[in-house]
């Protein structure tokens, strides 16, 4: 194959060199002028809690809806002394969990671990540990959709400015009508949060049993959507409340069932179906706790 | 001494190069029903958009005082003024679908009204909802269904509850019987009557049909070409119109 | 006791060798060369480094190997290495009237200064397979020309003369890079057309042939459509010399569309313009048609509701990596979200059971 002249390998321009991965990448992928425009963005997402800021979103060598926004922030708050923690569905073993943690491995050569209180950089798919997250750690959620107004108003140029003018009362009309069809509020997860008394905010798709984790959690939240292009936050001790009725409180309920392998009655569980009969086994979706407890 | 619950002065607005009112000076008292009436293009929808926050005028002044409260109703911050029109201002639109979601309950419809001003407790949303649905003749047991289930009529009055459950200070009509047969038009304004004066409601109401006009308003405005012609108590300028163009406009009725 | 399934790691692995093997497919047929598909699939290729924003032959060639020929996946493939390359700055607008024509024609007028000129095109081709390149036949030799010294004006450029046609106002607008910047509502012309240009071939047709069937019609005829080679210039800072840099293929279309006058504006044509790297006509047509239905705003036209002209609809959707993407996410673990539905419809019926 010819060599083309108007291709630079990245290499020629790399800020970080002499450490022991891929020596095509910058460390952590990201270039260095990108990271800065996406900590820029991170600063004042956690100056304003649950504002949700524009970034310019790069093209990752992961498609979009994969977590992009996810790495793009975890990549940009990444340093040689972290310890990295990947999980998707709660597990540290699922295809995306492992398939990102290969991503970071290979372009930054950090340390990984499974075990939450060892983490200090943890990235999660639809789930928040049932180990409770602590002061200096930062958690970042991938977010497939950060408006939580779509689906009310897909028009971005309009739920901004509901957004701006505190413009809610449509939010819980949805709510009402859950409650008058059916006797409950029906979302079970992606459950709507106001954060800090003032913005109305996607939790992501986690379900809503681990909503009351947020709530003036010691860690630092930050929530990345790399296809809409908008990064949030939710700084430490941050007051966070899922929208609910006076009369109607929300319900963070879960499987009525105890962990078959490691016997916990009060943390999410994942269905699996055992056999052709249909007959059904129920374990934690957080396996690094189920296996703590198992152990123990 | 009665202040004013609305006062305008010199208010105007065009369009490009086109006229859509001009230098209107108006006030209101609480508990007056005021008519706005005038042929299409005259200027009396462009001026109710201005009155109730839905148009940007140019020039002119609109000073709302509720509760000895005094509201520059064009210099406050967009966020004053849409929580304004929030809690003190009400607006029924002729077509009852620019007012109400269409994919959510009659009792949804009405309850977002309450939810957005502050309301959290679905028991109490619910009961003054059921009320309110009583109120303007809808069976209750149809709380829970779609507004596209409803005829034109029921859609209407749908939407005058969704308004007046809040009891907002100045409710703006905008040809509200104008899209109806003319069998359900009646049982709408009669409707509408009873509410004014129940409540004693404070409403501008711009209509084309003087037969609205003299059974709903105290007082009226006659506009043409974007400017006011004639004003007064409705009954005198009905009776005794001076303006020729108001002769018209009142022989034309009495004529169909 | 049933133990969750481990082993992502080593599927994933095994996944990928399997697809390379199938990449490769009967290996007593020859390995397939990029030179061969950079010069045998060329619009391929074109439509690789148009929707992937980078003009580089070799690169989409390597991608469309890569990708077996999933276009798509090659174009992310351009597009996740494109994001690493470091800007050193910008060249000025290409000049498309000093475009090297190798096919420049008009509907709008039989005869115009500069010629028509068909060029390699599909056009008045009858679709019928050609066997004889099942077996290496003999190719016709096309008669040559000489090329033309003179440069061959744009068509518009008449009928702009005698003010027929709506003028493009230069407002010295610094346009931003949609790559570089996150695309904010309402957006830029400049912005949008960016966006237009990397945007789904597939998308732009289909939104472009809803607006000849009606929705929002704007009775489009091709003023001009030219194909060839242009000169790519860079401006050195250091030195201040500006040198060619490149010399790239790129499709112009200029839409002239008839227009019956509003309150703003008297009758006149207005315009919509596309412009592809490559040749790519179809795409530079229908971004053409999609540029004028969504210019109804500066023209003082309704909105009819039509998808083409709702801008935030258009350019939130016409990314094919993005669409590709959030489509493709929905075959990765939804365990959790589905088990919480899953426990809220038990719920729910037995509420209703109780209650029947």
């Amino acid at each position: 194959m010819r060599k083309t002249n108007n291709v630079i390998k990245i290499k020629d321009f790399k800020v970080d060199k002499g450490l022991p991965f891929d020596q095509e990448y910058n460390f952590a992928y990201l270039d260095e002028n990108t990271k800065k425009m996406i900590r820029r963005a991170i600063i004042k997402a956690l100056c304003i809690p649950g504002y949700q800021v524009p970034f310019a979103s790069r093209e990752m060598p992961m498609p979009y809806g994969w977590g992009t926004g996810g790495v793009q922030v975890t990549a940009s708050c990444l340093t040689k002394r972290d310890t990295l923690k990947i999980i998707d569905q709660g597990a540290d073993d699922t295809t995306n969990a492992v398939s990102i943690r290969n991503f970071f491995k290979k372009t930054s050569n950090i340390k990984t671990t499974e075990i939450t209180e060892k983490a200090t950089l943890i990235q999660t798919r639809h789930r928040i540990p049932e180990t409770p997250l602590k002061k200096k750690q930062i958690f970042v959620y991938q977010v497939p959709i950060p408006e939580p107004l779509a689906f009310l108003e897909p028009k971005v140029s309009e739920t901004i400015k509901m957004h701006s003018l505190s413009e809610y009362g449509a939010m819980h009309v949805k709510l009402y009508e859950d409650i008058s069809k059916n006797g409950h509020i029906e979302t079970a997860y992606a459950y709507p949060v106001k954060t800090n008394d003032r913005y109305i905010m996607d939790p992501s798709p986690i379900p809503k049993f681990d909503n009351p984790k947020m709530n003036n959690s010691p860690a630092i939240q930050l929530f990345g959507a790399g296809r809409e292009q908008r990064i949030y936050a939710i700084p430490p001790y941050t007051k966070v409340k899922s929208l609910d009725f006076e009369d109607y409180p929300f319900d963070p309920f879960k499987a009525e069932h105890a962990c078959d392998i490691c016997g916990s009655k009060n943390t999410y569980l994942d269905e699996i179906i055992v056999d052709d009969a249909g007959n059904k086994s129920f374990i934690c979706s957080d396996t690094d706790f189920c296996n703590k407890r198992k152990n123990k | 001494m009665i202040i004013p619950l609305l006062n305008v002065t010199n208010l105007s607005k065009s369009y490009d190069n086109i006229v859509g009112c001009k230098n209107i000076s108006m006030s209101l008292y609480p508990g007056e029903v005021l008519g706005i009436v005038g042929e299409s293009g005259s200027g009396k929808t462009t001026l109710i958009n201005c009155l109730s926050g839905n148009l940007e005028p140019d020039r002119g002044k609109i000073i709302f005082n509720i509760n000895n409260k005094e509201t520059d109703f064009l210099n406050i911050s967009e966020s004053e003024k849409r929580k304004f029109i929030r809690t003190d201002l009400a607006f029924v639109h002729q077509n009852p679908r620019d007012g109400l979601r269409l994919n959510v309950s009659a009792g949804g419809n009405i309850g977002e009204k309450l939810m957005s001003v502050g309301y959290r407790h679905y028991g109490n949303i619910r009961s003054l909802a059921t009320k309110w649905i009583n109120k303007v003749e809808i069976d209750k047991s149809r709380i829970d269904d779609l507004p596209i289930t409803f005829s034109g009529g029921m859609l209407q009055r749908l939407q005058i509850a969704k308004n007046l459950i809040t009891s907002p200070n100045v409710i703006f009509m905008d040809e509200p019987t104008g899209g109806l047969d003319v069998s359900v038009q009646a049982r709408v304004l009669d409707l509408i009557r009873s509410l004014v004066n129940e409540l004693n409601l404070t409403v501008i109401i711009v209509s084309h049909d003087l037969a609205v006009i003299r059974l709903l308003a105290d007082k009226m405005i006659v506009m043409k070409n974007g400017t006011v012609i004639e004003s007064g108590l409705s009954d005198q300028v009905l009776e005794d119109p001076q303006q020729e163009y108001t002769q018209l406009l009142v022989s034309s009725v009495l004529h169909v | 006791m049933y133990v969750a399934v481990k082993g992502g790691e080593k599927a994933i692995e095994n996944a990928h060798n399997w697809l390379s093997e199938i990449r490769r497919g009967d290996v007593n047929v020859p390995n397939l060369e990029i030179d061969q598909i950079k010069e045998q699939l060329t619009l391929s290729v074109e439509r690789v480094m148009s929707e992937g924003s980078l003009y580089d032959t070799d690169l989409a060639a390597l991608a469309i190997k890569q990708s077996r020929g999933d276009l798509i996946e090659a174009i992310f493939l351009i597009r996740a290495y494109r994001t690493t390359l470091p800007r050193f700055g910008t060249s000025p607008p290409i000049k498309t009237e000093d475009m090297v024509c190798m096919r420049r024609i008009s509907a709008t007028y039989k005869d115009i200064p500069g010629k028509q000129k068909l060029g390699p095109t599909f056009d008045y081709t009858h679709r019928l397979l050609d066997f004889s390149l099942l077996a290496e036949g003999n190719i016709p030799k096309a008669e040559k020309r000489k090329v033309l010294k003179e440069k061959i004006p744009h068509v518009l450029r008449f009928l702009n003369k005698e003010g027929l046609i709506q003028k493009e106002k230069n407002n010295n607008y610094q346009p931003k890079d949609i790559t570089r910047n996150p695309l904010e509502f309402p957006a830029n012309r400049s912005e949008r057309l960016q966006s237009l240009s990397r945007a789904d071939e597939g998308f732009l047709l289909a939104l472009a042939y809803s607006t000849q069937r009606g929705y929002a019609r704007n009775h489009a005829f091709v003023g001009e459509l030219r194909i060839g080679y242009v000169k790519v210039k860079y401006n050195i800072p250091e030195l201040d010399i500006e040198i060619d840099i490149a010399e790239i293929i790129v499709t112009e279309c200029e839409s002239v569309n008839q227009f019956q006058g509003s309150k703003k504006t008297p009758a006149q044509f207005t315009r919509g313009y596309g412009l592809t790297f490559g040749q790519l006509e179809r795409k530079a047509v229908s971004m053409a048609l999609v540029d004028r239905a969504l210019r109804w705003k500066e023209i003082g036209e309704e909105f009819v509701g039509a998808p083409a002209q709702d801008e935030e609809f258009v350019l939130s959707h016409c990314d094919n990596i993005q669409a590709t993407g959030f489509l493709e996410h929905l075959k990765l673990p939804h365990y959790v979200d589905f088990q919480s539905e899953l426990e809220l419809v038990r719920r729910i019926r037995k509420e209703y059971e109780k209650n029947k």
